[in-house]
């Protein structure tokens, strides 16, 4: 048998046991491959991989609704496209999560919509489509949506530095983040609203 | 210790024994060569059996919560009660929170302990010998057949290690919304009725339970009702109103979702165990 007893999960106890909702743009996640389980848990959490390394099991993305529709098939399903300034994440909320799902049949496109949720691959030949099974979904504002896109350009940034992809590859990354940067250095020159 | 200090002692457990008798006492002691805390520990038993006081009351340190560390050791605290919680334990009279200047310790009153009265959330008390022990690294204390608690006139400043998070609300946990609680110990009922005091006519009351994640970690974060309605603008009276009007508790927690979800705050909190109790909004975007 292996020794392998050593597999970094049991952290602190005090530690509040959750998974951390990553911080990616919709290019990155985009491009994410599903990560192979390590045993048989079936408890064990599915994570996926973007090119700079990151693995992510939940996400939380603000950007702009710009589609919303019922694609039930025999089983209940609300889809989503929320755009970032360097894509879009596709959305889905089924049976399992009625107020994510509530959240999306209630949208008025466009708008800006906070979602928290756990990533998701599908296979298809060759092809990979990721996708993000929404826990919450809510109606936010610019100023989130703003929020958001310069804390993901610091993490992304960040995680480029520290990412063993190759240099190509982290060259390609810090184009996406000079995009994200573009649009909210444009979004700026709205005057900040008084508290 | 000598004996004045024993003899202070005792005058702290309101048992007035004078000096000179604790000295016969430890001279007895003398010829057997017997270790000096063990004579002192000796004596001051046969002193509090002869008063009819238990032992432990000599014991006792008046400490700062901050303070505490080591675990079975007797404590006398004067602090606020922070928080109460929600407790499912048949052996357990109340859970919660008391603090002082220097720190938040999680504190248990056992049923046993019979304490004649129940703690209030913001009220300050003596609490004279209470117990510490530790759970996963963390110090707390606890009410014993041993312990007195007595309400105290004075405001203690409760003041917890308070740290300051930023992150967006990604969850927000059952239970939180509108709730009742016991009228008389402060429970949070569960379908009517109080843990300790069965089907009783609750109290409203406003919490938040909710996740706040700033894309490195994430922390369970409580509100009580007065950081709910800064939050939401909902009161505790405008949420009656609305469970009311739906004949349906949940709407409350429908429209905190939909206020919380997905933004993001700057709080400044008191940790608790793996929690952190917001004690301050600082900023919402
Ligand atoms: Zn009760």
């Amino acid at each position: 048998m292996a020794e392998n007893a050593n597999t970094n999960t049991s952290s602190n106890p005090q530690k509040f046991e959750r998974e951390t909702a990553k911080r990616v743009f919709a290019h990155e996640f985009k491009g994410a491959v599903p990560v192979e389980k390590l045993g048989n848990d079936q408890f064990e959490p599915a994570y996926v991989q973007t090119a700079l390394g990151e693995k992510i099991n939940r996400v939380f993305v603000v950007g702009v609704a710009t589609e919303a529709e019922d694609v039930s098939n025999g089983e209940v399903m609300m889809r989503m496209r929320v755009a970032d300034p360097t894509g879009v994440f596709i959305v889905y909320a089924g049976q399992y999560q009625p107020e994510a799902r509530d959240a999306i049949m209630n949208l008025r496109v466009p708008a800006f919509v906070a979602v928290v949720g756990k990533a998701h691959t599908y296979a298809k030949g060759e092809q990979v489509y990721t996708s993000i099974r929404a826990e919450n979904v809510n109606v936010v504002d610019e100023k989130t949506r703003d929020r958001w896109v310069k804390e993901t350009i610091e993490i992304t940034r960040e995680r480029i530095k520290n990412s063993k992809a190759s240099d190509d590859t982290k060259k390609s990354y810090e184009g996406m983040v000079e995009t994200a940067q573009k649009a909210v250095s444009a979004n700026s020159t709205t005057p900040p609203a008084e508290k | 210790m000598n004996s004045n200090e024993i003899s202070e002692k005792f005058r702290n457990a309101g048992v007035t024994v004078a000096p000179d008798r604790i000295e016969k006492l430890m001279e007895n002691y003398k010829k057997f060569s017997v270790p000096q805390n063990e004579v002192e520990r000796t004596v001051m038993r046969t002193l509090a059996n002869e008063n009819g006081i238990d032992i432990t009351a000599l014991y006792t340190k008046t400490v700062k919560i901050g303070d505490l560390k080591s675990e079975d050791e007797w404590v006398t605290l004067m602090a606020k009660v922070v928080q109460l919680w929600d407790n499912d334990h048949e052996a357990v009279s109340q859970v919660g929170l008391i603090g002082d200047e220097t720190g938040i310790v999680k504190i248990t009153v056992w049923k046993k302990a019979e304490i004649p009265l129940l703690l209030e959330e913001g009220k300050s008390y003596l609490f004279k010998n209470l117990v510490t022990n530790k759970y996963l690294d963390r110090i707390q204390v606890a009410a014993t057949p041993n312990t007195e608690i007595e309400e105290i006139k004075e405001d203690i400043q409760a003041k917890g290690k308070e740290v300051t998070l930023s992150g967006a609300i990604v969850d927000v946990i059952n239970g939180s919304g509108l709730i009742k609680r016991c009228p008389e110990c402060k429970r949070a009922l569960v379908k009517g009725a109080c843990g300790n005091h069965g089907k009783v006519e609750g109290i409203y009351d406003l919490r938040l339970k909710a996740v706040l994640d700033d894309g490195k970690a994430a922390y369970s974060i409580l509100a009580q009702a007065e950081i709910v309605t800064k939050l939401t603008g909902i009161t505790v009276d405008k949420a009656k109103e609305m469970a009311t009007e739906a004949l349906d508790q949940s709407v409350v927690n429908v429209e905190i979702v939909k206020k919380v979800i997905g933004r993001y705050f700057t709080f400044k909190c008191a940790p608790i165990d793996t929690n952190y109790l917001v004690k301050e909004i600082i900023e919402v975007i």
